[in-house]
């Protein structure tokens, strides 16, 4: 019983049991302060305000409409995200220049704004996709064009000088007797599918579905042939909100929210 | 570590001890057979430079380029494009990696392949080596690796002189910094002209004892409005003025202008409240001012973005008229400007923003079609003919 602490046996443990058990809520308390520090999802939570930076010069992901107010995709993602996250979303517009910025500086929590993830950077990390904005096949509604490879001896549209016109070359190498007519603009490359001038136009997903919705009886999507993706982009020390905002996009995905939202913004499927 | 070692091999024994032995091996024998092989890569047979239209010229970023392959490549396609000459970037730190001690090898080889690809090489020299800098911990604001402290000066002269000497008969065109009239450039301090003219009264006679025929580009001034008191910047046509006033003309041979397009046509007149591409003539007008019109000029960067989200992009049909029209502008009407490059020929990776739309050839190696249309142009080709 040496070393025992049992005087008037208010302490029915011994001193040595006493130093590890103090020990150990040290310990504890100062793994605390070891976990992930996340600034932004601190304030957050304390205020209940999630700042959301865009560029709102990008219709339909993000503009301003007669009123001045922000609408658009990402508008919306982003209120959806807040929704859930049980947080009030406030938007901050900012130039395109100066999204990183104003997320490095900690003006803005997040970015919302159809950003390609520059993976590597110092200055951000990026959540899982929730869009693919690359290249698609437009076609017309019963064509038999499914895919690039089905082109053999057809006339493809597309923007001159584009990455569907990068696209298109490389495919002039595979398929036979593929024609090739480029345009100014996606619109008008699209417009030439419409004029039955072109089997198929290969432009960007963006405009490729804004067409379809503008004409669903005369256009429809086939295939995706290239990949742009947009994803969220947080402060780099935003593990935390990193890790909801990716739980977040996911949920929204499987539950059909993104198609949703699509359909609403584009008038055409995802 | 070692000792724990030995005690599991003495407890192993001798037998079952060289038994692991064998095993591992095998492991790193079979590893080595499945890993890949860098490409063997030869310079070649000297190869000359098909051109209708020697102005055009490309910045390259070779710089960074790590696998000799792509470097190798890069300069083919640049050669195959019709361009006879390149910029490169020849960083100061990455060659002078301690006061006086040289590491050439890797600049070495670029130049051995961009001259195997019968290539002119115009070098830009810049950045400052930590050891030519201030102790962090002693100065109060923040060091980049553009802060160049008045004392290092003659470091950087010196530098030149080794490079021009070393070079001598492979580079003859240097140019001395990178837009000095810009913060950045400077380690964000103050860009005052004065600095800069102290720079080149060290540089361009070290250049010159290190290669008598070099010659020495100064300018590559950045295009900007900044007003005077900016702290980001001067702009170049009061910049330049300056320059001039402060005894520039005794210490350059060729100007090296930085011309960008942005949203307008090539044509599209000079004026000093716009940048557009024809505000080089402006810069040429003050030259001219000051007595040295026989100097050249060489545009060392221009060209347009087709990023579909840049304020100062154009469409990707407009980008490509837009620099076939520059080039025939350029040679048309500047009969002083000596090359036209384009930034940039290629970059190793992309940096997934907008100056990803300034490139010709993406980073594997697939030819934009504004590639195909410069080339077309440059070597006098039918369109479709390869």
């Amino acid at each position: 019983m040496s070393g025992a602490c049992q005087s008037g046996g208010r302490f029915p443990i011994s001193r040595i049991q006493l130093v590890a058990l103090i020990t150990l809520l040290t310990l504890l308390l100062a793994l605390a302060g070891c976990g992930p520090k996340d600034p932004a999802w601190a304030r957050m939570q304390e205020t209940g305000v999630l700042r959301v930076g865009m560029d709102a010069a990008y219709p339909p992901f993000e503009s301003l409409d007669e009123n001045g107010q922000v609408v658009g995709f990402d508008v919306d993602m982003a209120r959806e995200i807040g929704r859930r996250l049980g947080l009030e979303v406030q938007f901050v517009n900012i130039a395109y220049d100066g999204l990183y910025d104003a997320l490095v500086t900690g003006q803005v929590d997040v970015l919302i704004s159809a950003l390609v993830p520059a993976y590597g950077t110092e200055r951000a990390r990026f959540s899982e996709p929730y869009f693919n904005a690359g290249d698609v096949l437009v076609v017309p509604p019963g064509s038999s064009i499914e895919e690039m490879r089905d082109l053999g001896g057809r006339t493809l549209a597309v923007e001159y000088g584009s990455g569907g016109d990068v696209e298109a070359r490389k495919w002039e190498r595979r398929v036979a007797a593929l024609t090739i007519e480029r345009y100014d603009t996606p619109a008008s490359a699209i417009d030439a599918v419409l004029a039955g001038e072109a089997d198929a136009a290969l432009v960007d997903g963006i405009s490729a579905r804004l067409a379809v919705g503008q004409h669903p009886d005369d256009l429809m999507l086939a295939e995706g042939v290239t990949e742009t993706l947009f994803a969220i982009a947080v402060h780099e020390d935003s593990n935390i909100l990193l890790r909801e905002i990716n739980t977040l996009v996911e949920e929204m995905i499987e539950d059909g929210t993104r198609d949703a939202l699509t359909q609403k913004w584009f008038g055409a499927p995802y | 570590m070692f000792s724990r070692t030995i005690r599991f091999i003495r407890e192993l024994g001798p037998r079952r001890a060289a038994a692991w032995l064998l095993r591992a091996a095998v492991a790193i024998a079979a590893l080595r057979l499945i890993a890949p092989r860098p490409a063997y890569v030869v310079i070649g047979a000297p190869q000359t430079v098909d051109t209708a239209h020697p102005i055009t010229c490309v910045h390259t970023r070779l710089t960074d380029e790590v696998e000799e392959w792509k470097i190798q490549r890069t300069l083919q396609m640049v050669r195959e494009m019709g361009a006879p000459t390149i910029v490169e970037f020849f960083p100061w730190p990455y060659i002078e990696t301690a006061p006086g001690q040289y590491n050439w090898a890797r600049f070495d080889r670029i130049v051995e392949h961009a001259r195997a690809q019968g290539l002119t090489v115009i070098a830009r020299l810049g950045m400052v080596p930590a050891w030519a800098q201030p102790d962090p911990d002693e100065v109060e604001r923040d060091i980049t690796y553009n802060t160049l402290p008045p004392e290092s000066v003659d470091d950087f002269a010196r530098f030149v002189e080794a490079f021009t000497a070393h070079y001598r008969g492979q580079i003859d065109m240097i140019i001395i910094w990178n837009e000095p009239n810009l913060a950045f450039e400077w380690g964000y301090e103050q860009p005052d002209p004065q600095r800069y003219i102290d720079l080149l009264r060290a540089a361009y006679p070290a250049a010159h004892r290190g290669n008598p025929d070099v010659t020495v580009l100064a300018g590559a001034l950045a295009p900007t409005l900044e007003p005077p008191g900016s702290p980001h910047g001067l702009n170049e046509i009061d910049y330049l003025t300056a320059l001039y006033e402060a005894g520039f003309k005794d210490l350059y041979d060729a100007l090296a202008v930085h011309t960008y397009g942005f949203k307008f046509p090539p044509e599209d007149p000079p004026a000093p409240d716009v940048l557009n591409f024809r505000r080089a003539e402006l810069l040429r007008e003050i030259m001219v001012a000051y007595g040295d019109e026989n100097k050249p000029v060489v545009i060392t960067e221009s060209g347009w973005n087709d990023h579909p989200r840049w304020t100062k992009a154009v469409r990707p049909g407009q980008r490509i008229a837009y620099t076939l029209g520059a080039l025939e502008y350029a040679e048309e009407n500047w009969p002083w400007a000596e090359a036209l490059c384009l930034w940039a020929f290629r970059y190793p990776a992309p940096v997934q923003s907008y100056p990803d739309y300034f490139t010709l050839v993406g980073p594997d190696f697939t030819p934009k079609p504004i590639y195909d249309a410069v080339q077309a142009w440059a070597r006098g080709m039918e369109v479709g003919e390869q």
